[in-house]
Parts: C-alpha cells; structure tokens; sequence
C-alpha cells in the first residue's frame, strides 16, 4: 500500500530538512522515494501546514528491567492514583511516574514517540527487562547491558588483563543480553558500596580490587570504541547528587582520553559548593567543557516539579538519597553481586531550594550546551520526572518568556543563584527535531531511525503547530509506526508491536570458558541459561523484528 | 427538601463499584446524576439504570437495597451524611475526609480505610481490616471515629494512624496490628495476637484477650484518661453508654517490643 503525505513541513535535520514543505510516501512500512508519475497512490493524506518530523526516540528513559518493577511495586498509591481503563484496542493500565509496560507505550506513542531505550539493563536481569520491553506495545525497544562494578570485569582489571580479553567479555556481555550499547553506573562504586564504602571519587581506589573508577571508565569506553560499537560508552558518572560533584563530571570526560562517552543525565553532575547552602550551579563549566570536547556527549535528566521516583542501579547514591524519600520508604538492594539497584520515591518541589536550582540547573545545561547534536532530551524517566513531562520541558526550551514566568515561581534564592533568567536562547522547532529525533539515531548507530529519507522505516509524526509547544507536542494529529497511523489527536487507533534493536559486536569465544566455570562456581545459573539467544528475544517482541546494527564506528579518538 | 434515596432496582449480577457518586455529588450536585458512569466489573452503567433516584437533597443521602455486592460506598465523603439501609460492599468510606455515615446491617472487608475525618456508625457486624490500610499503603485510618455495635473482623485497625474504632462486640485476629497511634476499643475481647508489631496507640479491650510475649506487664492502674474517654463516649449509647458509671482500674501492656514497644494494652472488666 502507498500512503502520501501531502505539502506538510518537513523537519528532517539528518537531510538539512527544516521545514521544507514537501511530500513524503510510504509503502510497506518503509519510507520510499517519490514514485513514477501516475502510480495509484492507495492513501493520500493532505497535511499542508502541518509541521512532519520522524518519530522521536528517548534514548534514555527506564522502562524495563528489576528497577522499574520494584517501583511498580512500591508504590501502589501511584497506581491507585492513575488508573487507565482498557479500551476497544487498548489494556487496561494504571500508574503515573511508574506506568505498567502497556500504559507505557501507549502513552510514548500517543506525544509521537516511536522508540525509547532502556539504559540500565544488568545482565543478570537481561531477560526481566526483555519480557517487560517486549510487553510495551508499539514503541520500538532496546536496551544498555551495564558493567563496571560485576566481579568478573573487576576480577579481571585488578589480574591485569589485556585489552582484548576485556573487549572480548564486552562483546560476549553485549550479545548474551541483546544489548544495544554499554552502561557503566558509578563506575566501581556500586562495588565499593558492598564493601562498606559510601563514596568513591574518580581516582580513588575500589579497597577490593584496587582499581579507580577512571579506570573502568577509560578501559570500557576504549573497549566499545575497538569493537565499533556505535554507541558510546554511557557513563552514569560517580558522586551523583553529590554538592561538588561538577569537578568528578569534568575529569570523567578528560579521563575518557579523547574515546566517545555520553554523560547521563548530567544534571544531577553539576553541582558546586557555593553560596550559603553550599549548594549550587555548575552548568556553565560542565556546558563549557561539553561544547570544547567533541568526544563528549550528554543527556540531561531534567528534574520537573512534582511527585515521581528514583530508580537507578546507583545503589551508594540511592542509600545516600533514602532518608528524603517521600513517600518515606525505598528499597535499596544488591542483585546478584553483579550491581545494585536502589528505588526511592521523589517529590520535586518547586519552593525547595536544592530542587529549584536542580530544575534551573537542567535547563541552564539545556540553553548553554551549544551543539543540539550532543544534548538529549531526557528527564531520566522516572527519575527526574515522567516522560509525559517531555511537552511541557519543550515548552520551556521554546519559549523564553514562558520559562522567565516559571523562573519566576520557584524558590527565590534559587532563582538568585541561577543565570538562566539572563539566557535568551530559543530552541527551534529544528532543535528539537535534532536532539529528540536525528541525533539519538546517529548517536546510538539506529541507520533507519529517526530520519525520513527513503529506506528508513515509516516512523512519522505529524504535529499541528501551535503558538503554545506544550499543546502541539502533547497530541499530534497523526504518528505513524511502520506505516499505520497508530494514534490520532493523542488517543491510540491502532495498537502493533514494535523491534527490538541490538548490536553483534564481535568476540574470541574462548571468553566462554573462564566465563562457564565462572558461571558454575558464583553465579545463579549456568552460562548457557544466561544467554538470551536470537530466537528467544524475538519470541518476547509479539511479532516484533530483531533489528541487528552493523558495528561500525569512524576514526580514531579524538 | 428531602433526602436523596437511590433504591437498588434489582439484584446486581456482580461486584459494584460505586466510588465516583460522592465526589460528584460534592462537585456536581444532582445534575446528571442519573448519567454518571459506574464500573461493574469490566462493564460500564449509567447509576439511573441500576438504581431508582428519588428526592433533591444532595447532602443528604440515602441507599436502599441489598447493597452488599456495592463497593466504596461513600468513598471520599467529604461533608453530609449518608445512610445506608441494609448491608454494605467492601470498602465503605474509603478515605473519606468529612461527613458522617451510618449502615443499619453489616458492612464487609476494608471499611473506613484511608479514613481521614468524619464519623460511621455501622449497626451490624463488620468484615476484617476495618479502619486499616490498603495493600502496600503506609497508613491506615489516620482520624475520624468508627463505631460498630457487633461484632468485627481480623486486622482492624491496621496501620491506623489516628482516631478512634469503637466496637461494642469482639474484634478478631490481630487486633491493632501495626498499628502507628490511635485508640481502639473492644467491649467483648480479641482473638489472639492483638496488637502484634503495633508502635504506639492504644487498645482498650474488656473481656478474653490473649496477650502475646512481646507485650510486657505493667501492672494494675487507675487511669484518669481511660475514665474520660468512657465519659466522652457515654452519648453513643447501647453497650458504651454505662462505661462511665464507675471506676475501672486498668492492667496495662506494653508493647509490641518487638517493633517501637511504645503501644499499650489496657485490659478491663
């Protein structure tokens, strides 16, 4: 079937695209070249002055995986807040800051997301986490294995293994799991925890295995850059929350040496020690050094006012964070000595200091951070706030006088301390279009993602423009996934399930046996039960596809 | 005016949920109220279909029926009064924060959970976790006073925060089970395990009552509190109104020790 979109606005920064008004045809559910004059087109849909974009992808928000289920369990309240009733099409869900799997993907499909990705998957939760994604209909799915505070890789970094054998359990990890990219969260932090320790700074030692964190970080990152992993390495830097912590973030990045990282959820990483409260804003220095390092890429993590909850693999911050939990009660625990999890629920509040300055301090990042190529639209979902915040966080981008009266509603001091009342940028709606559609395809290595050229898939979103970006982003008139409309005006008309996306990074398999006995000797199962394989992830996808990536990455460290 | 009577038209082939009809009738008054949507089980109702309504008085509220398959009756009550006449569903006055209720016949599991002010008076018996939490919630019942002139269920009084449960009959198993503060009367004993894991709050319990080792005897007391809550409560009548009529000395417990310790028991004939 072909289907035309007729004369729309088209906003396709991965072709130079900015709202040229042109056509765009789909047939298939592929995106297809203008076809010979005269060819039948079967649907025509006239969307002049609309505004067309690909569908959006959120490359870091939590929707599978232990975490999320301990929160889902945790807080009942939330889902006795929210409940979802089941429709003709749709199921029944429940659940604001932790929605069920279902309400999940249809609430992303319905603001035009079409893909969103898991960024903490441990590998020994990897098939928790693929039953919960394959469970999450529409949206395409993939996730981030995490290292850097298992035993294994510590066993072996402290026995001084080589390279190659490191990249070797890497890639062994990344395709065991069906993992699209690596994690490293408090870089042998999460280890240190278990160890009694309740900090570890960049260049301290983990006082097991004697290694610092900038060396996980250095040893992972040149790993995925010698496998060609596209993604980078997704750092969850050490000393989150932490006052000061901005001078851990800016030597993190030097300590990459020039190999590609992305920094997650950067916000909760730039906070200095000034002022009264010993609490304040870094974002110029961290916005500085990531538009002077181009091997430096970064998602902010905004933290939006109201009730919603952490849930990280941070185990040391999340113990640390506990007593301000509100509701009062978290869960903080280790998972199989591999890494840890804590889930503490927030409540963001907008006449609180420290949270005021959070919120300014994401958005300062946002506006001074020069290259929309290398920021991310993100609130960490659910850690900063829910991913249904994402319009009113474009509104904030976009219109300067709306965030001045927000400013103006905070916590005064707050306000005070903050520059961002003295920042005029604007995001453009081609902005936007970048850091939520065409860099998080580039970035994660997603070739037929997040643009419209022909050969991509039919992933397209097509808003009403409106003075107002809240409005505009909350219900677009048409989103489309691999062809079908399947939400219009914000309410689901068609439910399918979408692809699991992965890479095959290449490895020796003789990584198997040391890892076998391993296996046999500490862990809870037997290796051949551990991994996932093809098969079985796409048995889990509904009838979804298992999208392999090629593993190919240009030149060297910069 | 009169009273606004919903009549039940005939017997409910499932479980009722009537939760929205308070909040609005509190936002709405009377307009639509024969169109508002009700879930029974997956199905949706208009209240009209089910029930016959009579009368215009929206703060004044009367249910008439065999209502003991109808849930989250006066739910989220804010003011007014509601009258139920027969038996209750589950879930009656669930986190209501006002007004006052009265049942005639029985009410059954979890009601008065999440209650926050007002009164009920249930006639009849009363199902378990009278006045406690929901699965997972914090708090129980956290102000308001409950009276029940029967008998009551196991687990009341779960969590309960604040206010007060007074029941004429027995109380069943865990009696002020995790419980956090508040005062729980029973005027015809518990069943076993009262007050297990309770913080602080207070059971007031005459007649058997089997005290677990993690309660520690305090001795005998005459109590000048307990003798002004006997008097505070002499206008409820039936079995709590001759209470006051002479001193009664107290054994008190302490516990449960093996949570806070700092609740109590306080035993009476």
């Amino acid at each position: 079937m072909l289907t035309r979109l007729k004369g729309g606005k088209i906003y396709d920064p991965t072709r130079g695209l900015a709202g040229t008004v042109g056509d765009i045809y789909m047939r298939d559910g592929w995106i297809v070249a203008a076809p010979a004059a005269g060819t039948r087109i079967d649907q025509d849909i006239d969307v002049t002055g609309r505004v067309v974009m690909a569908g959006a992808i959120d490359m870091h928000t939590h929707i599978g995986g232990g975490k999320v289920n301990i929160a889902r369990n945790m807080l009942p309240e939330d889902h006795r807040g929210d409940p979802v009733y089941h429709t003709e099409l749709c199921r029944a869900g429940c659940g604001h800051v932790a929605p069920s799997t279902l309400t999940t993907g249809y609430r992303y499909a319905a603001m035009g997301y079409t893909a969103c990705f898991e960024p903490a998957m441990l590998p020994t939760n990897a098939r928790q986490a693929h039953l919960e994604m394959g469970d999450t209909p529409i949206v395409d799915k993939g996730a981030y294995a995490m290292l850097g505070s298992d035993d294994f890789l510590l066993r072996m970094m402290r026995d001084g293994a080589d390279q190659q054998r490191i990249n070797d359990y890497v890639a062994w990890t990344i395709c065991s799991t069906q993992a699209l990219g690596l994690k490293v969260v408090n870089p042998g932090g999460i280890s240190e925890f278990k160890f009694n320790g309740r900090k570890l700074d960049l260049d301290q030692e983990n006082s097991h295995y004697h290694v610092t964190p900038r060396q996980i970080v250095h040893t992972l990152a040149r790993s995925l850059h010698e496998l060609k992993v596209p993604h980078p390495l997704h750092v969850h830097a050490s000393n989150l929350g932490v006052p000061g912590n901005f001078q851990t973030t800016l030597d993190t990045m030097v300590g990459a040496e020039g190999y590609p990282i992305h920094l997650t959820h950067i916000q909760f990483h730039s906070y200095g020690t000034e002022g009264d409260r010993k609490f304040s804003s870094q974002a110029a220095l961290i916005a500085e050094a990531i538009n002077r390092q181009k091997n430096v890429s970064a998602d902010v993590g905004q933290i939006m006012f109201g009730q919603t909850v952490t849930a990280s693999g941070d185990s040391m911050s999340q113990h640390r964070n506990a007593a301000y939990g509100s509701p009062r009660k978290s869960v903080v625990m280790d998972i199989e000595c591999d890494a840890g999890c804590g889930v503490v629920p927030f409540k963001y509040k907008d006449k609180n200091f420290v949270n005021a300055l959070q919120w300014a301090i994401g958005l300062e990042i946002f506006l001074l951070v020069d290259d929309p190529w290398r920021i991310f639209l993100t609130t960490d979902h659910p850690n900063g706030a829910p991913f249904t915040s994402y319009p009113h966080l474009i509104r904030l981008l976009m219109d300067k006088s709306f965030r001045r009266d927000a400013l103006a509603q905070i916590h005064p001091d707050a306000a005070t301390m903050s520059t961002l009342g003295s920042i005029d940028r604007e995001y453009t709606l081609n902005d936007i279009a970048i850091m939520t559609r065409s860099a998080p395809a580039k970035i994660l290595g997603l070739t037929d993602c997040g643009h419209l050229a022909p050969g991509a898939r039919a992933d397209v979103v097509v808003y009403r423009e409106d003075a107002n970006p809240e409005v505009m982003f909350t219900a677009p008139e048409y989103v489309f996934k691999n062809g079908t409309v399947v939400a219009r005006d914000g309410e689901i008309v068609a439910v399918m399930w979408g692809d699991v996306h992965a890479v095959k990074p290449q490895f020796d398999r003789a990584i198997e046996k040391p890892l076998a006995d391993y296996f046999e000797r500490h862990l809870t199962q037997r290796l051949g039960n551990f991994r996932i394989s093809d098969d079985e992830v796409r048995g889990l996808t509904n009838g979804g596809e298992l999208r392999v990536h090629a593993c190919q990455r240009d030149g060297s460290p910069t | 005016m009169t009273a606004l009577t919903l009549t039940l038209k005939q017997a409910l082939p499932g479980r009722l949920d009537l939760s929205p009809l308070s909040p609005t009738l509190a936002r709405d008054g009377l307009g639509g109220l024969a169109a508002l949507q009700v879930h029974m089980g997956t199905r949706q109702h208009a209240l009209g279909e089910l029930f016959a309504i009579k009368g215009d008085d929206a703060s004044n509220v009367v249910l008439a029926g065999d209502l003991s398959r109808v849930d989250q009756i006066g739910a989220g009550l804010a003011a007014g009064s509601l009258r139920v006449e027969g038996h209750a569903g589950a879930y009656l006055g669930l986190a209501m924060t006002g007004g006052r209720m009265t049942v005639t016949g029985n009410v059954a599991e979890f009601a008065a959970v999440g209650m926050r002010k007002g009164s009920i008076e249930i006639l009849g018996n009363a199902g378990d976790y009278l006045g406690g939490a929901l699965p997972g919630a914090l708090q129980g019942m956290a102000g308001g006073q409950v009276v029940v002139h029967g008998d009551v269920g196991a687990r009341c009084g779960d969590r309960m925060r604040r206010g007060a449960i007074l029941v004429a009959g027995s109380i069943g198993d865990y009696a002020g089970s995790r419980m956090l503060a508040g005062t729980l009367l029973a005027l015809q004993g518990c069943g076993a395990h009262a007050g297990y894991g309770m913080r602080r709050g207070t059971l007031l319990v005459r007649g058997t009552i089997p005290i677990d080792a993690t309660f520690a005897d305090c001795g005998r007391h005459v109590l000048p509190i307990v003798h002004l809550l006997f008097r505070s409560w002499q206008p409820l009548g039936g079995a709590f109104a001759g209470l006051a009529d002479q001193v009664r000395p107290v054994q008190r417990f302490m516990g449960d020790r093996g949570a806070d310790g700092k609740g109590e028991i306080l035993h009476f004939e």
